[in-house]
């Protein structure tokens, strides 16, 4: 037998037991222990004010109204965005196929992409704010006389500056995973067949193109309202501090100089980490509704 | 009608760019201005220590984390995607990868502190890299299909050895992903904002950190002039991945 074939009889794959110790060393357990240190700390059994086991911070934090006005406004604005960029990205693709398919008009949807939400943020502020260049173009035209005549855009209570930034960055990436599954998903065939078959322009809109893509995409989509829920920058700069978003909400309490806030502070992530574990199973749900057999999806 | 709409859609998406690099170079930029009152590179110019040192942070913490992470990343998942707990190890990536960064830096943070690498650089980049290494697991657990281990089956039956399996076959075939990877991880580093500013306790000052300052002390032309440092290498990495995409393309239709 030659050395080669006595070395390829030697062809062993690992296992993979050290990579998976690796994986949850370093991807998982710095989560773990955080989230366990966060429940010790909440129940009053570790950190500064420990007194042994108390449901008090507990209490007060399910009792605290802000938490949950914030939680309802994050969840509620994620899944607005989403949906918004979903359906405007959907128009787009039905409309205008062709023309998305152009280099140049590729290369700009990848624009945002490129500005992180610090400066997106720092930028709407500077067009939307009451100084900003929409007023001063509002002025220019004789719309608005004094700075204060031009409506609230930024840090306003129905949040219409975070959701605009936040649309914009958004809007593009989907619009960009809309079209990639409208070339994937072979579309332009199906669309024949039903016109083939005599649907009309609307039922193979809605009831071809759209249901394809709206299965095709949820998962993806479910997975985006994730991210959007624990948005941070965008609400910092240009949110307000009550209802503030989760993230916004959670590092605030941190941040304060009330220690009794710590503890509740921290029952704050464990109930921030609860939804996020239901929205991932709802994302699993639906990935293995699409491909049962398989994790390679 | 549409297609004005839609080209104007798109001029929309390249303003926030030209806006940063006009009110970096504006001398002054009141209201109700709606130009500047005339332009300067004095904002450019006389950057302090501050700044540099933030790049270099930055700059550095994005490339060692893009590379780390990617190597990692590739690594395990190419021995984890195949392991029988291999759905278990997926869930469990999930997790921290959808963690808001800002919040998971406040639940660790008490190891930082303890283990005295909070405020320090090698802090902000273990934190860093804790993030985003899920994330460049989860890209190649999906890279690692039946197809790739049908293809490392068959070089190996050919008589490759492990070594040259991995060299000859898995590295060049993953090419596109590995430069996905450090890209995309680049990218979460070089924008990260929350975990540094938690972990480095403001003493570990990058771009984004240094951003935010100038803004909240309504510095904006310095502002301006970090927020296009911050967006240069993103648009540098887009316009090579452009002409990468242009090229190889070409190249196809050439050869097809």
């Amino acid at each position: 037998m030659s050395a080669t074939a006595q070395k390829n009889t030697m062809y062993r794959r690992p296992q993979g037991h050290a990579a998976l110790v690796f994986f949850l060393l370093l991807g998982v357990l710095p989560l773990a222990a955080g989230l366990v240190y966060a429940g010790l700390y909440s129940f009053g059994l570790i950190g500064y004010l420990r007194a042994g086991f108390t449901l008090q911070y507990w209490y007060i934090t399910l009792t605290y109204k802000a938490l949950w006005a914030s939680l309802a406004l994050s969840l509620g604005f994620a899944a607005t965005v989403s949906a918004v960029s979903f359906f405007l990205a959907l128009r787009c693709v039905i409309a205008l196929h062709p023309h998305l398919k152009q280099r140049g008009v590729r290369f700009s949807l990848h624009l945002p992409l490129a500005l992180p939400p610090l400066v997106a943020a720092f930028v709407s502020f500077q067009w939307l704010g009451g100084t900003g260049m929409l007023a001063r173009g509002a002025h220019a035209i004789g719309l608005i006389q004094a700075t204060d005549a031009f409506p609230v855009l930024v840090n306003d209570p129905y949040y219409i500056g975070v959701f605009v930034t936040l649309l914009l960055l958004n809007f593009p990436f989907i619009l960009l995973l809309v079209l990639d599954q409208y070339d994937r998903a072979g579309i332009p065939e199906y669309v024949h067949l039903a016109a083939t078959l005599g649907g009309n322009s609307a039922q193979i809109r809605r009831k071809v193109i759209q249901a394809i893509l709206i299965h095709r995409v949820l998962p993806t989509l479910v997975l985006y309202t994730v991210f959007l829920f624990g948005a941070f920058e965008v609400p910092l700069l240009l949110g307000q501090q009550s209802p503030a978003m989760i993230s916004v909400l959670i590092s605030q309490k941190f941040s304060k100089f009330n220690l009794a806030d710590v503890p509740v502070a921290y029952a704050c992530v464990v109930l921030y980490a609860g939804v996020l574990l239901v929205l991932i199973a709802c994302f699993w749900r639906w990935h293995f509704r699409q491909s049962p057999n398989s994790e390679h999806a | 009608m549409k297609k004005a709409l839609f080209y104007s859609i798109c001029a929309l998406f390249a303003l926030p760019f030209a806006y940063l690099a006009l009110l970096s170079l504006a001398t002054q930029w009141f209201y109700p201005a709606l130009l500047p009152d005339g332009l300067t590179f004095v904002h450019w110019t006389g950057l302090h220590a501050g700044f540099f040192s933030a790049l270099a942070y930055s700059g550095m913490l994005a490339l060692t984390i893009g590379i780390l992470s990617t190597l990692a990343g590739f690594l395990s998942a190419q021995y984890i995607a195949w392991h029988p707990w291999r759905r278990w190890a997926l869930v469990l990536a999930y997790l921290p990868y959808a963690f808001s960064p800002v919040i998971y830096a406040h639940c660790i943070k008490f190891f930082f502190l303890v283990s005295n690498l909070a405020g320090q650089v090698t802090g902000v980049m273990l934190a860093q890299f804790i993030l985003c290494y899920p994330f460049a697991f989860l890209l190649f657990f999906r890279h690692f299909d039946a197809n790739l281990r049908a293809m490392e089956d068959l070089s190996a039956t050919l008589g490759a050895s492990r070594t040259a399996t991995f060299f000859r076959v898995l590295l060049p075939v993953s090419k596109d992903a590995l430069r996905l990877c450090f890209a995309q991880t680049f990218l979460i580093s070089w924008f990260d904002y929350g975990l540094s500013s938690v972990i480095g306790l403001g003493q570990v000052r990058t771009l984004t950190v240094l951003t935010y300052q100038y803004i909240g002390e309504a510095n904006t032309y310095l502002a301006a002039v970090t927020a296009c440092m911050v967006c240069f290498p993103p648009l540098l990495l887009l316009w090579l991945n452009q002409r990468f995409v242009f090229r190889s393309e070409t190249l196809q239709s050439e050869t097809a």
